[in-house]
């Protein structure tokens, strides 16, 4: 093995930079992507499993799209596909005036696609939590609204914590697919160095710690709530299993 | 007896110094590996057209790839092993360092630019092509040159140096309010150029020219601007090798002496139309060394 | 106050309802009981509309369930249910579980809510449990909450699905006391369940049922000394063996 190690260079300028705006771009667009994939897809699952058959035909429809299209290819089809069959003028918004146009379609994509296996998620969590409380929140004159609100959500997200958690790891993992769309975040900026220098192990390896870094933090965070909830009573070990 | 003997010595150690070179043993580095194993192992690309790619019968073929089989012409008769065997690896450009360093290349014959940082690393040969980063774009987008695009959306292929020259350019006063949207890969800058999504789209002008022949609408395509930087590819071999270097850089300054070049740039750029451009003249003529 | 009217249900081709009708009074404590599978549980179900039904109507306090113009929720609140299973809310405490629907079905302050729960809760001989999860609980100290639960919404009726069916022996009786001091304090009732022993005590009525149909609808003293038909004879010799 002939490589030369210059572990120095990831804190050379201008490659430190090029790598921690990598961080920063990850970070937003992951954060951002979950900011509205968890509300929504919490919204698509609880509606899964609702009263209304037509709506949950359509959500089923909408889980099946996003969660079975690989999101490389939905991201193509979002940035380039999207602008073209949308009216003219919606199209040339959006292919001119957008302000990032690549930012905020790969975070809108990011979104969809998360929030369609986040829907998954919470409607597995709903079939779990079973119809008992349902029946109960229902028969106490709860609106459909207020049984999920109150009672069934709140089961839903206890159960839920872990795969929630890996979801919440991956949309990190995910988001480094918008490189493709041209979004600079931290694989691209890592790649970025390794062309520039050919210090590629060493880029890479910085990326790996970064995303590591990430993931530690993550689960930190899924941790807290995780306690919180637990504090919170969590769920009789009859209700788990059941 | 004591004269002879010290004469006796000084005889040998210079049959020693002057004679041992020609034979193979003495091989070093990667000539002593290929000549000891039978084989050279080229890395290419897929579609680096018309460089350094696969063609439709599944052949690795291109430009460097045709300068690389004649460098390997040349170190057959060097180490004299005539039935020394070619081998193509197609290698995705973030994997060619590690192959190359860890012995699996031998050579890189593609579209890698010579850059200082990056002989830090490898070792490059004498450049092999010089480019421009110009710019694509629409027959009727009314742009001819870099001052057409202020104030307009430029495309620029991912880590090249246009992308950040572009990037420096639009931070200019001049050129307030310009914005730049960076392409994973060609065909998506194409497509951007195509959809209006971009009034340019800026990477080495010879790679547009391969682009736009490529497109559906090629006549509506033009490849325009004075370049707006230069870079120079090569064939990328290891660091600290100088034997092999030396080999490999005679090989090309023959065959830019001797003419050859003309064929091979003929045959794959009149194709796209491309006629030999002036930087390339004066680059085969300055590095035509003499023996 | 309750007016069942020739309800008749179907799954499909099955028919698990056939014209089923009676009447319930305020301040009556009705016992439905049959073989399993007979439509029992079906059949309270349909009084506060958590099933449906195709044909036939339920009139509660002169409220049709099948009018367009009758809001099931609103209905539902004057209507308490206990379920077989407690259902419970796990991830709340027992002040909390009753006083979820008081405050956001009936909009009652927090503070007058949880008053009205520790009243309850002493009613049921739980006052010290108030800030326990469910999961705390064994199953008997559960349904006294789910009992004080519904009880919370001050119901013109109390519906019994099965309340001991899911206890362990040794438990039945702190429920059924509940239950019997409920009913001596005028609660109308209708409970479905097996223990002939609470509906001799407090019971005003008997529904018998049987594959779908109300076999017997009598007082409570004639149909243990004589009921009518053999399928009656027969559920009560197989209740008494046991």
């Amino acid at each position: 093995m002939s490589y030369r190690w210059n572990w120095g260079i990831i804190f050379e300028q201008p490659y430190l930079s090029w790598l921690l705006q990598g961080l920063g771009v990850t970070v937003a667009l992951s954060c951002l992507a979950w900011a509205i994939a968890l509300p929504l897809g919490t919204l698509v699952g609880s509606l899964r499993t609702g009263p209304y058959r037509a709506i949950r035909l359509l959500c089923a429809w909408y889980v099946q799209a996003f969660r079975n299209v690989p999101l490389i290819v939905q991201m193509f089809l979002w940035f380039f596909v999207f602008p073209e069959v949308v009216p003219k003028a919606v199209g040339f918004f959006l292919k001119r005036q957008l302000p990032i146009p690549e930012f905020t379609m790969g975070c809108l994509c990011l979104a969809l696609y998360t929030s369609a296996r986040i829907a998954e998620i919470i409607r597995s969590g709903l079939e779990a939590a079973g119809n008992g409380p349902r029946n109960a929140a229902l028969a106490s004159g709860m609106t459909y609204y207020q049984a999920y609100r109150y009672v069934l959500l709140p089961m839903s997200f206890r159960l839920t914590m872990p795969p929630l958690t890996s979801e919440f790891l991956a949309i990190f993992k995910n988001s480094s697919v918008a490189l493709t769309i041209g979004v600079l975040e931290l694989t691209a900026q890592s790649h970025q160095v390794e062309s520039f220098t050919f210090q590629g192990f060493e880029a890479f390896t910085a990326a790996t710690v970064l995303y590591a870094l990430i993931s530690w933090a993550c689960l930190g965070i899924a941790g807290a709530v995780n306690r919180q909830l637990s504090n919170a009573g969590g769920l009789g070990t009859e209700v788990a299993i059941k | 007896m004591r004269i002879n003997s010290l004469s006796l010595g000084l005889a040998l150690a210079f049959a020693a110094c002057t004679g041992g070179g020609a034979f193979a043993e003495d091989l070093t580095g990667t000539l002593k590996k290929i000549k000891d194993n039978g084989v050279i192992t080229l890395g290419t690309r897929e579609s680096s057209k018309p460089f350094s790619y696969i063609d439709k019968e599944n052949k690795t073929v291109g430009f460097t790839v045709d300068l690389c089989n004649r460098v390997v012409d040349v170190i057959r008769n060097k180490i004299s092993a005539p039935d020394l065997k070619i081998k193509y690896l197609t290698t995705a450009p973030a994997a060619r360092i590690p192959l190359l360093a860890n012995g699996t290349l031998d050579m890189e014959c593609s579209t890698t630019s010579i850059t200082l940082s990056r002989m830090h690393q490898v070792a490059f040969s004498s450049p092999t092509f010089v480019v421009g980063a110009r710019i694509l774009t629409k027959v009727t987008s009314g742009v001819s040159n870099w001052e057409d695009l202020k104030g307009k959306i430029i495309g620029v292929a991912q880590g090249t140096n246009g992308e950040k020259t572009v990037k420096s350019l639009v931070e200019t006063p001049a050129y307030k309010g310009t914005k730049v949207i960076t392409f994973a890969d060609h065909a998506a800058g194409l497509l951007a150029v195509e959809n209006d999504r971009v009034d340019g789209y800026v990477t080495d002008d010879i790679v547009l020219y391969g682009i736009k022949a490529g497109a559906r609408q090629e006549a509506e395509l033009k490849v325009t601007g004075d370049p707006l930087t230069f870079e120079t590819y090569a064939i990328v071999i290891r660091r600290d090798d100088p034997d092999f270097r030396l080999v490999v850089d005679t090989a090309l300054s023959e065959m830019y002496r001797s003419g050859e070049i003309a064929a091979i740039y003929k045959k794959w750029f009149e194709p796209l139309g491309v006629p030999m451009s002036e930087a390339n003249v004066f680059l085969y003529k300055i590095a035509g060394f003499m023996p | 106050m309750i007016k069942i009217d020739g309800v008749c249900k179907w799954y499909g081709s099955h028919q698990v309802l056939t014209e089923c009708s009676a009447s319930i009074a305020r301040g009556e404590v009705v016992v439905v009981c049959g073989p399993s599978g007979s439509g029992k549980s079906t059949l309270i179900k349909c009084i506060n509309g958590l099933e449906s039904f195709q044909r036939g109507d339920i009139v509660v306090d002169q409220e049709s369930i099948k009018s367009p113009k009758t809001k099931i929720y609103k209905l539902r609140s004057r209507v308490g249910m206990v379920f077989q299973s407690f259902e419970l809310y796990p991830h709340l405490t027992c002040i909390e579980n009753i006083t979820l629907a008081p405050q956001k079905v009936l909009k009652r302050s927090r503070d007058e809510s949880i008053d009205r729960a520790k009243t309850l809760l002493k009613q049921v001989g739980l006052s010290a449990h108030g800030a326990k999860y469910p999961s705390q609980l064994s199953g008997g100290q559960q349904q006294r909450v789910a009992i004080a639960r519904s009880l919370a919404m001050d119901p013109l009726v109390m519906l019994f699905d099965e309340p001991t069916s899911a206890l362990d022996p040794e438990m039945i009786n702190e429920v059924l006391d509940v239950m019997v001091d409920l009913a001596r304090s005028g609660m109308t009732m209708v409970v479905v369940t097996h223990e002939m022993g609470f509906a001799q005590r407090v019971g005003t009525r008997v529904l018998f049922m049987d594959a779908g149909v109300i076999v017997e609808d009598r007082a409570c003293s004639e149909f243990f000394d004589r009921p009518e038909s053999d399928r009656a004879r027969a559920f009560l010799s197989s209740i008494v063996r046991r």
